[in-house]
């Protein structure tokens, strides 16, 4: 479940289709427009969409939910409230249908939303013996001022750094604040401010199911604090091995949350330490797949066909 | 004018995310030659091809016959198992015909833009919102 510009789920349908395996693709904003759907609640299995007349039993599916959108209604439906009502009720039916088959889910919705709170991961995180930096949630000018002032700090957005308003999308990175940083700004809306880690190499640990795909990423000198900032070709991209803690404290986070995939990213310090930024239950990979070499697609359709 | 500090770590708009259109039977973004945009390791050709450089003050050499087209076959029914079991379901086959064989830039494997699939796409990342 998906939508149709998703570039990662063409790495999922390429790989299914070059092994012979069925795979359905729902794009979510063509839904009920175009494809429609019938459960019993009390039958999950029975589980089925209609796509233009064909039935697609995903009742016995394995299911990976991966950046849905929202669902598009009828434009025939002319009066505003009749078509957003149509669109919440959509929302509901088909979110309702996941969560009776959550346990098909590669990560189920539910899980998702849970681990969408990037400040419950810090928390996480410190439970699973993971070193998090000093971080300081804040809309207070003063108490914002004092944090900088201790030591060299990052900004970070609370949820993610991307806006959007009808065509127009914005996106950014963290960044280091500054002397002439204006902390008046925080009265318009709280951010994370965060010590800066001194990193030698950034670390994204991609798990997939049991699965623990850590790759070592190194910056060109003077890049931005954001490994995302850098154009990807200019880093260097190497597989490491972690120890088992390392690894376990990975998957014991997943698993407090009931995912089955996440990309973490660590900032490793100059003395070797790592430190838990954050984990994204739905991060890319692909870049990291060409340019590392991970079979993580191969690993995650591992995962969704062992769910049906 | 004011704005939350976090505005200010908004650098550049946000790129697409993939070119190419949606061929639904594929379920894939193809290019214009309806080719999957991301086939880069080529897991869909059933034909392996390949063409030797030459350069172009040599004399012509005189060079095999040329097919036509010829047939790539994507999916056969007999490897389909799975989601719809008794339900009629739509012909999986897929035959797509490739013209001009002889086409280099259309013969070599097809890179993944790494600018397609970045990282940056990360700020995506949430997923499910809503759902």
């Amino acid at each position: 479940m998906t939508n149709r510009n998703d570039i990662s789920a063409d790495l999922v349908v390429i790989e299914c289709l070059s092994r012979g395996i069925d795979l359905y693709r729902l794009n979510s904003e063509e839904f009920p427009i175009r494809v429609g759907l019938s459960v019993n609640p009390l039958k999950p299995s029975t589980a089925a969409l209609d796509d233009q007349g064909d039935a697609v039993q995903i009742g016995r599916a394995g299911i990976w939910i991966w950046r849905p959108e929202w669902p598009t209604i009828d434009e025939r439906v002319t009066d505003e409230l009749d078509a957003e009502f149509a669109r919440q009720e959509s929302v509901a039916a088909l979110g309702g249908i996941l969560r009776t088959l959550a346990d098909r889910c590669v990560s189920p919705p539910d899980a998702m939303q849970a681990a969408r709170w990037k400040l419950n991961q810090l928390v996480v995180a410190h439970h699973m013996g993971m070193n998090v930096p000093e971080t300081l949630v804040t809309s207070n000018q003063g108490e914002a001022k004092r944090f900088a002032d201790a030591g060299a700090t990052v900004i970070k957005a609370v949820a993610e750094t991307r806006v959007s308003l009808g065509a127009e999308e914005r996106v950014g990175f963290v960044t280091a604040a500054e002397k002439d940083t204006n902390w008046a700004d925080v009265l318009v809306t709280p951010v994370v401010l965060q010590r800066q880690i001194v990193k030698s190499c950034d670390l994204r640990v991609t798990v997939v199911g049991k699965r623990v795909f850590p790759v070592r990423i190194t910056v060109p000198g003077g890049a931005p604090v954001d490994f995302r900032a850098v154009d990807p070709q200019q880093c260097v991209y190497t597989t490491v091995d972690l120890d088992s803690g390392f690894s376990d404290a990975c998957l014991r986070f997943l698993d407090q949350f009931g995912l089955k995939f996440g990309a973490f990213d660590f900032a490793i310090d100059e003395m070797g330490r790592s430190w838990f930024l954050e984990c994204n239950p739905a991060g890319q990979w692909g870049w990291l797949e060409e340019l590392a070499g991970v079979p993580i697609t191969a690993t995650l359709v591992d995962l969704l066909i062992s769910l049906r | 004018m004011r704005r939350p500090l976090i505005a200010t770590m908004l650098v550049q708009a946000l790129p697409k995310t993939k070119a190419g259109t949606y061929d639904a039977q594929l379920q894939l973004a193809v290019n214009r030659f309806g080719e999957p945009l991301l086939d880069v390791a080529g897991k869909l050709r059933m034909q392996t091809r390949t063409f030797v450089e030459r350069d172009p003050a040599d004399p012509a050499e005189p060079k095999p016959p040329k097919p036509q087209t010829f047939t790539r076959v994507v999916q056969e029914p007999a490897d389909i198992s799975g989601f719809s079991s008794g339900t009629p379901q739509p012909p999986r086959t897929i035959t797509k015909v490739i013209n001009e064989p002889a086409d280099v830039a259309r013969g070599l494997p097809l890179r993944r833009n790494p600018k397609l699939a970045t990282p940056w796409s990360d700020n995506l990342a949430t997923g499910a919102v809503d759902f």
